[in-house]
């Protein structure tokens, strides 16, 4: 296949190196240097998809990041990616695309029936159908999800590489055209740390499209290298090449995605990563976007062959294709004369239709010399062709351009440009909150004010001349680099050789051969498939308001978010309204300005490092005995360790059960811990704490309720008082970071006179707690150092000694009800301690259990888990813990609380035990508590169960409870409700089930 | 004399590769000197055992192999080589003693690290969240942050060198990222 819409010479490609890609299953040659669109076009492929909506063929539009058609589906397999902006996608070797949106092919599309009847399935269609019917949408939906919409995702996992990067820099200069790079240059000479970002993947933006401009008496191509020259000087300016600035946030925080190794193909990258998320704090902005060309909305103006004119010329100077050789270009403004006289230069032949009346311009002169015919007041009517332009139908326009007059022409073509004028790129600009202005005479929102550090320079500010861009941009570099704290530099000083644009006349839309509403389609939301006539309708129909219009028709959505679309929306909704374009006002400009792949955003936090999985020092252990896992906080405990194939429930009945009979040892290594100390420690403690910590003995212990200051239980936990001035706290594993800081900030802000310190040492200790009666048994034979006779080492003490050599604090403390130790070692040698224990408890059967046996265990003696238990809104009566509120303390957090009504009154919510009728019924946890036998509503409900377990040491089923004046229920039966709708009978109990006399604590 | 197994989380785990970036673990003890900046008695206590305790933000101290990291108007890390922790700490505990102070041990809690090479700062810049320019982060600066998920401090000990400092349990997914951050300057 030759290139036959390849120039002989021209161009930013390489001709030396040929790359081979398929299309739609047909292979073509391009060129490095090509993105595929252009290499479709050399090779005059224009059908490149079918429209979302009504399924008509769409060609490429644009040459650019506003490209609304010429979506594809790149590449298969893992690979696969939809959506891909063709204007945008550098080719490589062995690319591989294909069209998106049709079946069985491109060309003969079944989907495209929906054009037929078009006329019944306008704006809002669906609501409109489905709204009184949704029994229908529910048959119809999966149907129309499957034709609807634009490239299908592989549904595979990515199997590329992603990064992030934070970057902090004085000035952030977005766009590397002429405008980006004199502001960069200048930024840069003030000894500012400056990057400057674009998305091509060279700088130079609009003097690629324009390369014979003079600038500063050279073609701006030379100039461009020169400046880039001058720029790669000052190694305090970084040039990032393929990049877009996506996303700009308050306080100048804006993201940019890297297209670090894309051009490369799939899978090529290497070790370097495909995208690069860049998060960046900029002292100041300067944006420099540009402006994007408006289409013109005449009859028929999607047909393949149809596009931006500014685009013809992009594709001749930039990458040495003419699209076609036999042009027609609309436009109502100068700009699109310049592609008139590239592309004849080029060798096509052109003809120019002008909606301008008047026409006195050095232009017209021009191309009128090179023999370019220029029909004055005239539009397009129609265009011919299915899969490509053929021809277009040409009328006079009336006097108000607001219908056609007099007779139709028909000029053969094979491609058209259309111009409609500029709009400036504000989006960043927007997205920073800025606020924008309406130029009535060129039709376009500029830049206003904004509260953040940015500027706007050249076309994104409106300023369209080229000297003035320049200037405008090197006084705004020098500024920038100023303000972010460098020194004063004297600007730059440039002169372009300009044009005096004539005025361009405003036709909003272009009339047809019929009134608009009878008329064939004219496009002005070409992703979206919206017309005109969509426009209107929703106008008709109240949807006034810019958003309820972009609601309605879909203008503005989708992956280009509207660049070509929304001011040409704005402005016939205003004019539909008889209001002006700045009284209609624009939608909000959301991020990403750009398409942007997840994949860069989650950057290299996928997968195993998406999230921290915290691991206790005896881990290794666990997994290599098939522990099972339970998430707690973002921990992973072990939850029980299954044998012979065991399933949770025969495990943690044998785990209980061989811990009450012999011995069984729990990695508590999770615990939070806290070292307080000063010589106000106790009082601090006192404070927090409901009961009193200023009179423990030092080597003692106590257990601990904490209250929130509405008198709630939020956490607890043990105690130890080491010496006078020093506590060592323990907290639930899963507040041991709320408690931390919470302490800390009382002490900040409550109570800073007290001398406390306060420091986490939660992960300072492993902790392995041995339960059981032969736990002593099992300790004394790897510890020799400490005497665990109960006189020497009584309940609630804790002893400093060695086990196995290991330094080791070891506290008589229980969360069992057992003879329990709790032993604590340094995290490093948490391995070694409980291997070792391991080994000396063989002959006693040691058995390892997780957090599930631990619940089990706990609840057999009644003890609660705060979290689980109780909810926050329990206060220690609730929870018949009156024994652990201090009746002479002066003060503690919630206990001002206690004197609320609410707080005070007789039949709260109560912790109380369950006994099921049957023995063998577990009851699930969360289930109701009921008055009446029936769940037929009205139930009153009069609480929940908490904790639910098999007890083998009770040989009955257990469980705890909040219920409505629990502790008078005692003894009474109430109903259990399941959500299978089963009605349990259980009597309410005391909440200790086993051991009620308290002797095991002693073994 | 039993022998002590001291266990590391990051046993066994696959390091950086290449010359660009290195990273390795180090043996270092960990202890949190707590006191405040304006109380006299404790600065000229702990300035017997160190000639300088550092006051200003961000700042560090280094001397005979040990450093002094600012965290807080009254809190620093002092850390150096795990042999010299127990001298270290039986002369302080000594000096401050009837002073308002903490000292605490938390060579387990938190373990250290060093990342180094040519690519050190790119690899740094993927996860953490501050500026880490020669101007913003010149050599000898320490800070409390993030990288990625994990909480920190990081020391610019010299420059393409930095001390990292971390919890046990972030270990294996700390080293897991700087790991794969660094492979693409292999």
């Amino acid at each position: 296949m030759t290139q036959k819409n390849r120039l002989p010479k021209g161009g930013r490609i390489n001709r030396q190196k040929e790359l081979s890609f398929k299309y739609d299953g047909k292979n073509y040659i391009g060129y490095d240097g090509d993105t595929l669109a252009s290499a479709l076009l050399a090779n005059d492929v224009h059908l490149v998809g079918r429209s979302f909506k009504y399924h008509r063929p769409r060609g490429i539009m644009s040459a650019g990041v506003e490209e609304p058609n010429a979506l594809v589906q790149l590449e298969t397999g893992e690979y696969g990616e939809p959506n891909t902006r063709a204007t945008q996608l550098e080719l490589y070797n062995n690319l591989t695309a294909k069209s998106q949106n049709c079946f069985p092919s491109v060309k003969y599309d079944i989907g495209a029936f929906n054009r037929l009847i078009s006329r019944f399935i306008p704006a809002g269609f669906y609501y409109k159908t489905f709204m009184p019917n949704m029994k229908g949408w529910m048959f119809f939906e999966k149907f129309i999800r499957r034709t609807a919409g634009l490239g299908k995702s592989t549904g595979l996992p990515d199997p590329d590489h992603y990064a992030r990067k934070t970057v902090y820099c004085d000035v952030l200069v977005a766009g590397g055209g002429p405008a980006g790079l004199v502001s960069a240059l200048n930024a840069g000479k003030t000894g500012a740390r400056v990057i400057l970002m674009d998305e091509q993947n060279e700088m130079g933006g609009w003097g690629l499209t324009s390369p014979n401009m003079q600038i500063d008496g050279k073609k701006a191509i030379d100039w461009i290298s020169d400046m880039l020259s001058k720029i790669a000087k000052l190694d305090n300016v970084q040039v990032v090449p393929r990049c877009s600035v996506i996303g700009y946030f308050d306080y100048n925080f804006l993201t940019a995605v890297e297209r670090v190794t894309d051009h490369l193909g799939a899978g090529n990258g290497g070790s370097k990563p495909r995208q690069r998320f860049w998060r960046i704090r900029a002292k100041q902005v300067i944006l420099a976007q540009g402006a994007l060309e408006r289409p013109m909305l005449f009859a028929e103006n999607d047909k393949p062959g149809v596009m931006m004119s500014s685009s013809i010329r992009t594709y001749i100077n930039r990458f040495g294709v003419l699209a076609g050789d036999n042009i027609v270009i609309t436009t109502n403004n100068d700009t699109a004369y310049f592609s008139a006289l590239d592309a004849l230069n080029a060798g096509a032949k052109v003809t120019i239709i002008d909606i301008r009346k008047d026409l006195k311009s050095d232009l017209l002169e021009k191309v009128n010399e090179k023999g370019i015919t220029v029909h004055k007041n005239s539009a397009i009517v129609n265009v011919k062709g299915a899969h490509r332009v053929k021809a277009v139908e040409m009328m006079k326009l009336s006097d108000d351009g607001k219908s056609c007059i007099g007779e139709k022409r028909e000029i053969s073509c094979n491609l058209v440009g259309m111009s409609s004028g500029w709009t400036p790129t504000v989006h960043l600009y927007s997205q920073a909150r800025g606020k924008l202005k309406w130029d009535e005479q060129r039709t376009m929102f500029i830049p206003d004010s904004c509260q953040q550090n940015v500027q706007c320079v050249g076309g994104c500010n409106g300023t369209m001349d080229m000297s003035d861009t320049l200037n405008e941009s090197a006084v705004s570099g020098v500024k920038a680099g100023k303000l972010s704290g460098n020194k004063s530099v004297s600007a730059t000083k440039h002169k372009a050789v300009s044009h005096t644009e004539q005025p361009p006349r405003n036709l909003w839309i272009i009339p047809g051969e019929k009134p608009i509403t009878r008329d064939r389609k004219h496009f002005h939301d070409f992703q979206n498939d919206a017309t005109v006539t969509d426009i209107l309708l929703a106008g008709r129909e109240g949807y006034l308001s810019v958003e309820h219009l972009k609601r309605y028709t879909t203008t503005g959505m989708a992956t280009d978010q509207g660049k070509t679309s929304n001011i040409n929306a704005l402005a016939i909704m205003a004019e539909y309204r008889g209001l002006t374009i700045p009284e209609v006002g624009t939608t909000t400009f959301r991020p990403p300005y750009s398409t942007t792949t997840i994949g860069a955003i989650a950057g290299e936090a996928v997968g195993e490092l998406f999230e921290q999985d915290r691991r206790t020092p005896m881990d290794a252990w666990h997994k290599s005995h098939d522990a099972v896992y339970e998430p707690v906080g973002d921990w992973s405990r072990a939850r029980y360790y299954p044998k012979n194939g065991e399933d949770m429930y025969e495990a943690v009945q044998r785990e209980t059960l061989a811990t009450r009979t012999s011995v069984g040892v729990m990695d508590g290594s999770t615990l939070g811990k806290i070292d307080i100390r000063g010589k106000d420690a106790g009082k601090f403690l006192d404070l927090v704490y409901t009961n009193v910590f200023s009179s423990l003995k030092s080597g003692f212990c106590r257990y601990g309720l904490m209250l929130n200051e509405h008198g709630m239980v939020w956490d607890d936990g043990v105690t130890a008082r080491i010496s006078e001035n020093h506590y060592h706290m323990t907290t639930t594993t899963g507040g041991a970071g709320r408690v931390y800081e919470w302490l800390e900030e009382l002490h900040q802000t409550e109570w800073p006179e007290m001398e406390v310190f306060i420091t986490s040492v939660t992960e300072q200790y492993a902790v392995a707690t041995l339960n059981g009666p032969n736990s002593a048994k099992v300790l004394s034979k790897i510890c020799k150092d400490i005497d665990l006779d109960n006189e020497a080492f009584p309940f609630m003490t804790f002893r400093n000694g060695t086990i196995s050599g290991i330094p080791a604090t070891v506290y008589r403390i229980s969360f069992t009800g057992e003879l329990s130790y709790e032993i604590n070692v340094p995290a490093r040698y948490g391995l070694q301690l409980w291997q070792e224990i391991i080994k000396a408890g063989k002959e006693y059967d040691i058995c390892p259990y997780g957090t599930e046996t631990m619940h089990v265990l706990r609840a057999e003696k009644g003890f609660i888990i705060v979290g689980q238990d109780t909810d926050g809104t329990l206060t220690p009566m609730d929870l018949g813990m009156n024994w652990i509120v201090s009746k002479k303390k002066p003060d503690f957090i919630g206990k001002r609380s206690f004197a609320r009504i609410d707080t005070s009154r007789q039949g709260r919510k109560q912790f109380v035990g369950l006994l099921t009728d049957d023995k063998n019924i577990i009851l699930p946890e969360g289930a109701h508590i009921i008055e009446s036998k029936s769940i037929e509503p009205h139930v009153n409900m009069l609480g929940h169960v908490t904790s639910s377990y098999m007890s083998p040491n009770c040989g009955h089923s257990i469980a705890l409870a909040l219920i409505e004046d629990g502790f008078n229920l005692k003894g009474k039966k109430v109903n259990v409700a399941t959500i299978e709708g089963k009605v349990y009978s259980a009597s309410v109990v005391d909440t200790v089930f086993f051991d009620k006399e308290g002797k095991r604590i002693n073994g | 004399m039993d022998k002590l197994q001291p266990y590391s989380p990051l046993q066994g785990l696959a390091g950086t590769t290449g010359i660009n970036v290195k990273l390795k673990e180090l043996n270092r003890f960990n202890l949190i000197l707590r006191g405040k900046q304006d109380d006299n008695k404790f600065m000229k206590s702990a300035q017997k055992i160190f000639d300088k305790l550092p006051v200003k933000p961000n700042s560090t101290y280094q001397k005979s192999g040990i450093t002094i990291i600012w965290v807080s108007p009254d809190e620093w890390i002092l850390t150096g080589d795990y042999d010299k922790l127990e001298k270290v700490k039986t002369d302080l505990d000594k000096s401050l003693e009837n002073t308002h102070y903490a000292l605490i041990d938390t060579s387990d809690y938190y373990m250290s690290a060093n990342i180094s090479g040519n690519n050190v700062r790119e690899t740094l810049e993927k996860g953490v969240v501050v500026d880490l320019h020669d101007s913003a982060f010149p050599i000898g600066y320490a800070t409390g942050t993030r990288y990625e998920k994990a909480v920190i401090n990081l020391h610019r000990e010299d420059n393409n060198s930095y001390n990292i400092i971390f919890r046990r349990s972030f270990a294996p997914y700390l080293w897991g990222h700087l790991v794969k951050a660094s492979q693409e300057f292999k």
